[in-house]
This record gives structure tokens, C-alpha cells and sequence, in this order.
């Protein structure tokens, strides 16, 4: 039972330190990530709308994502700015100019 | 895991600095540019055939280019967008699908960076930067831990030395050109860029990075100052006509030279053309004498960097891509079906600009392709499945050069005699 327990605790112990290191190694990137599909999808709509010109059904079908389902959008069409919600993130990025383009904005 | 050990041994032990040759900008291009009937607001339209195209295989292209099939909601097949050929300057091909039109500003991706780069190419013109300044003359972001060695030339040839993993949908948690473009580093992409560590000596080691080309753009700013948010459409687009110019900013007001670059495929054609005659337009010189001999120039890093399975044809210069291969290490030419003076711009999702001096030719192919055809990148002379309309290079290129013959250039224009007063 000693043995047992022993060898149950040399397991959970390796796997909090490999976790730990994992973290250690892409903590940022692993943090970071959840901001990067309503990014995606708020900056490439609104290039798609207003920087190409394209209509809303072009542009929903041209930002649509497979990996990671969205959570909603909202187009803001007299201000040209479009906030996007995905992994419970959401992010806006704005129309900026006819040369400018779109830009996220937080 | 190398990776991990990459890092660790890179926050331990400082990079040893292997001194690098300057660049000489040498006058000139190794290719004939003839003298050219001037280019105006609209590009001038040529007989296809008239031109030396052969109308049987250039109808065989089209069909392929254009094998478009539609509604594709899962975004699975071949999706070009526009394709624009010119030959002697003159449109002699064009079609436009999925809703666009010849004014449409597409998408470039990374096409972004040979454009990038064309606008270094016009401030060292002016004498307002010289490819051997280390970035840290003008970026203060590059100026520790070994990365004030790292010279313009150095990131333009993307052989900086940082560090940086760049893949995009296969590996997006631990992508550096992801998250430099919409999370860490989006409000300030040099910045993020530059927190990097310097993992190799700057100059010796080629890698694809998205995060050089914005080093660069950023290095401009203090240069250029106020005119600096104008300055590619007042240095090259306006000059050259290509108004359909966009070129969005990141969170600081730096140009995103690594991948948002929009015009239309007209426009792209003229940025070409305007590259294949040695940066001259219509007489006038935007581009420094030697600048696009240089960008057309193998990287010198390319020759000591082992070569992986994704990267074996790549054959960097300056931000574009030649066709000269490395014999030295049986590497074959990126597209074996064209001339050897070709060469590129090439971008994520079938997004391309190739020009062929040697046919005197500029081909741009603008696509939103989300899945490809085999590559011979990856795997030499397959052929991808007939069955199915998807985007291969190769067999693009192929279907091209079947259908060009070789043309002379129209005779130069005569100047006109002034009437005597």
C-alpha cells in the first residue's frame, strides 16, 4: 500500500512538474492564444468589407473558422467596426481609411 | 524540442558574431529591358496571339486557372480570384472570378513584402537609408543582446538571426507570425519582433520570418518622418499608376509589410513591370541603381542554412524568390518550367507575382486558396489529381509556358519631332 501510494505520488508529482514546464516553455503563447480567433475574425472581416470592398456574405464565408467555432459578431456598418467574440474574447478592429485599411483596435 | 533546447542555449550563451560582407549595390539588371511605348492611367491591351501566346494552350490554362467550382462553402477547391498577364507592358491575358473586379484591392498576403521592400528600395534611392545600416541606427528596439548587429540587408534577406517560428494554421499556439499579427504583437509588431532572442549570427542562417520584413518597415519610420505614412503611395504607387493601393497598419502606424498589402491584380502587374525594368517608369528612376539586382540576388545566409523538406526550393533573395537552385547541393530551380532569370513574389493562400525577363513577361495570380494541389516543394514532379480543381503551382506554370513563344518586343517608340516654332 506504502509502495503503492509512493509510486502514485512520484506519477502526479513528474506530471505538476512537466506541466509546469510545459507552462514554463509556452506560458505566453498559451495565454495569449484564446485573444487570436475573434482577432482573426474581427481584422480579416473588416479588411474583407472595407479595405476589398466585398459584401457581407462574401466576408463571412471568407473569415469563417473550422478549428475554433465563433461566438458571434457584431458589424458596425455606419462606423466601419466590427467586433468579433470567440473563446469568450472578444476584439474589435476598425476601419481606419480608404489607404489605412483596418486595424485592431483593444 | 530542438526548439526548447534552441532557447535554452540562446538565453545561456550570448551568439558568437561572424562579421558579414557589405552590400555593394551594383548599377543594372542581368536582363535586356527595352525601351517601352510610356504607361498610362489605363494599361494598353494586346492581341494575345499577336503577342506570341498560343491560343489552343492558353485556353488550356484558363481553363485550369479558372477551374473554379462554386458555392464552395467548405472552401475546398481551386479559388482564383484574378489573374493578369502582361507582355512587352501590355495586358495581354486577364479574367476575374468570385465577384472581382479589375479594381478590386485583393489580399496580397505575403506578395506584401516584395512590395515592402520595393518601397526600401526608393528611400535608399534618396539616400535616406543604406542596406547596411545595422536597424538599430533608427529602431532603438533592436539595440540589445547582440541585435544591434543585425543590418537592414540581414532582415531583408530573412537571415536576422531572431527567433522565429513561422507557421500559421497548422500550429497557431505557437506561431510567432501569429501571434505578431493578432495578439502579442499586433498594437506594435516591430516591437514584439524585436523582444525576440538573437539565436544565430545575424547573416548566417536563413528562416522564413514575417517578423523581419516588419523590423524593417518599422527602421523607416524615423528616416522618413512625417512623410513616412505617405510615403509608398507618393515613392511608388502614384508614380506608377497602382491606385488601388491599400496598406493597412498595425497598432503603432507601422506598415504591415509582411502580409497587408491590397491592390488589384492590374496593379500588382504594374508594380512588376515596374520591377522588371530595373525600377524605371515611364524615363523616370524611383528605385536606387542596383536595387532590384540586388533583391533578385540568393540570399548569402541560403548557402549555409541546411536545408529542411518544407523549404528545399525555396531560394530567397531580398523579399522575392529566384529560380537558380543550389547544383552545389542538388537543389532544384523552385519552378523548373520557366526561364532562369524568373523570379517571384509569393504569398499564403495561391497569391503570386512572377516575372520572366526572358519573355520579357509579368504574371499575376491572386487567389483565396485554402487547400492546394501536391507541390513539388514537397514532393518533386507529382502531379496533382485531374479529378479534382485544386491549386498547384506547378501545374499552373506548366500550362503557362506551353503557351508562350518567343517575341520580340514591339519596336521602341520613335520620339516625336517638336514643331518648329
Amino acid at each position: 500500500m506504502r509502495r503503492a501510494l509512493r509510486a502514485i505520488g512520484v506519477i502526479v508529482g513528474s506530471l505538476v512538474v512537466l506541466v509546469l514546464l510545459l507552462l514554463a516553455w509556452g506560458g505566453q503563447a498559451v495565454r495569449d492564444f484564446p485573444w487570436m480567433p475573434s482577432s482573426y475574425e474581427a481584422k480579416e472581416y473588416c479588411s474583407c468589407r472595407w479595405t476589398s470592398g466585398r459584401d457581407d456574405a462574401f466576408c463571412d464565408a471568407f473569415v469563417h473558422q473550422t478549428v475554433v467555432p465563433t461566438q458571434g459578431r457584431t458589424v458596425d456598418e455606419a462606423g466601419r467596426a466590427v467586433t468579433a467574440r470567440a473563446l469568450w474574447v472578444s476584439t474589435t478592429a476598425r476601419w481606419a481609411g480608404e489607404r489605412e485599411g483596418c486595424v485592431l483596435v483593444r | 524540442m530542438a526548439s526548447v533546447l534552441t532557447l535554452l542555449l540562446a538565453c545561456s550563451t550570448p551568439v558568437e558574431i561572424v562579421p558579414q560582407a557589405a552590400v555593394v549595390l551594383t548599377p543594372g539588371v542581368p536582363w535586356n529591358v527595352p525601351a517601352r511605348e510610356p504607361i498610362g492611367a489605363e494599361l494598353a491591351i494586346a492581341d494575345a496571339e499577336a503577342s506570341g501566346l498560343d491560343p489552343e494552350a492558353l485556353a488550356a490554362f484558363d481553363a485550369y486557372a479558372f477551374s473554379t467550382r462554386e458555392p464552395d462553402p467548405e472552401r475546398k477547391f481551386q479559388r482564383t480570384n484574378a489573374i493578369v498577364i502582361l507582355r512587352h507592358g501590355r495586358v495581354v491575358y486577364e479574367r476575374y472570378a468570385r465577384g472581382t473586379t479589375p479594381t478590386t484591392p485583393l489580399l496580397t498576403w505575403s506578395v506584401s513584402k516584395s512590395f515592402g521592400a520595393t518601397v526600401v528600395g526608393a528611400a535608399v534611392h534618396e539616400g535616406l537609408v543604406d542596406v547596411n545600416q545595422p536597424a538599430c541606427k533608427t529602431l532603438p528596439a533592436m539595440c540589445s543582446d547582440g541585435r544591434e548587429h543585425v543590418r537592414l540587408t540581414d532582415l531583408l534577406q530573412m537571415s536576422s538571426g531572431l527567433d522565429w517560428q513561422e507557421t500559421y494554421e497548422t500550429s497557431p499556439v505557437f506561431s510567432s507570425v501569429m501571434a505578431m499579427l493578432y495578439t502579442r504583437g499586433a498594437p506594435d509588431m516591430a516591437a514584439y519582433v524585436a523582444s525576440k532572442p538573437l539565436v544565430a549570427s545575424p547573416g548566417t542562417r536563413w528562416v522564413y520570418s514575417s517578423g523581419d520584413s516588419n523590423v524593417v518597415s518599422a527602421a523607416l519610420k524615423a528616416p522618413l518622418g512625417d512623410r513616412y505614412a505617405s510615403y509608398p503611395f507618393t515613392a511608388v504607387a502614384e508614380p506608377i499608376g497602382m491606385s488601388t493601393l491599400r496598406y493597412e497598419r498595425d497598432g503603432s502606424g507601422t506598415f504591415v509589410a509582411s502580409s497587408y498589402v491590397y491592390a488589384s491584380a492590374r496593379d500588382v502587374a504594374r508594380w512588376g513591370q515596374l520591377v522588371l525594368d530595373d525600377g524605371v517608369w515611364n524615363g523616370r528612376r524611383l528605385l536606387a541603381e542596383g536595387w532590384v539586382r540586388y533583391l533578385t540576388t540568393l540570399a548569402p545566409a541560403f548557402h549555409t542554412t541546411p536545408v529542411d523538406l518544407e523549404h528545399h526550393m525555396a531560394n530567397p533573395g531580398a523579399q522575392w524568390y529566384v529560380n537558380v537552385g543550389d547544383p552545389s547541393r542538388n537543389l532544384e530551380k523552385p519552378w523548373p518550367m520557366l526561364p532562369d532569370d524568373a523570379f517571384g513574389a509569393s504569398g499564403h493562400w495561391g497569391k503570386a507575382m512572377w516575372i520572366i525577363p526572358s519573355w520579357d513577361m509579368v504574371v499575376v495570380r491572386l487567389g483565396d486558396d485554402r487547400r492546394y494541389g501536391c507541390s513539388w516543394d514537397v514532393e518533386p514532379d507529382c502531379e496533382p489529381d485531374p479529378t479534382l480543381p485544386l491549386y498547384a503551382k506547378h501545374r499552373l506554370l506548366g500550362l503557362l509556358a506551353a503557351a508562350v513563344r518567343p517575341h520580340e518586343p514591339p519596336a521602341p517608340p520613335v520620339p516625336e519631332q517638336e514643331d518648329a516654332p
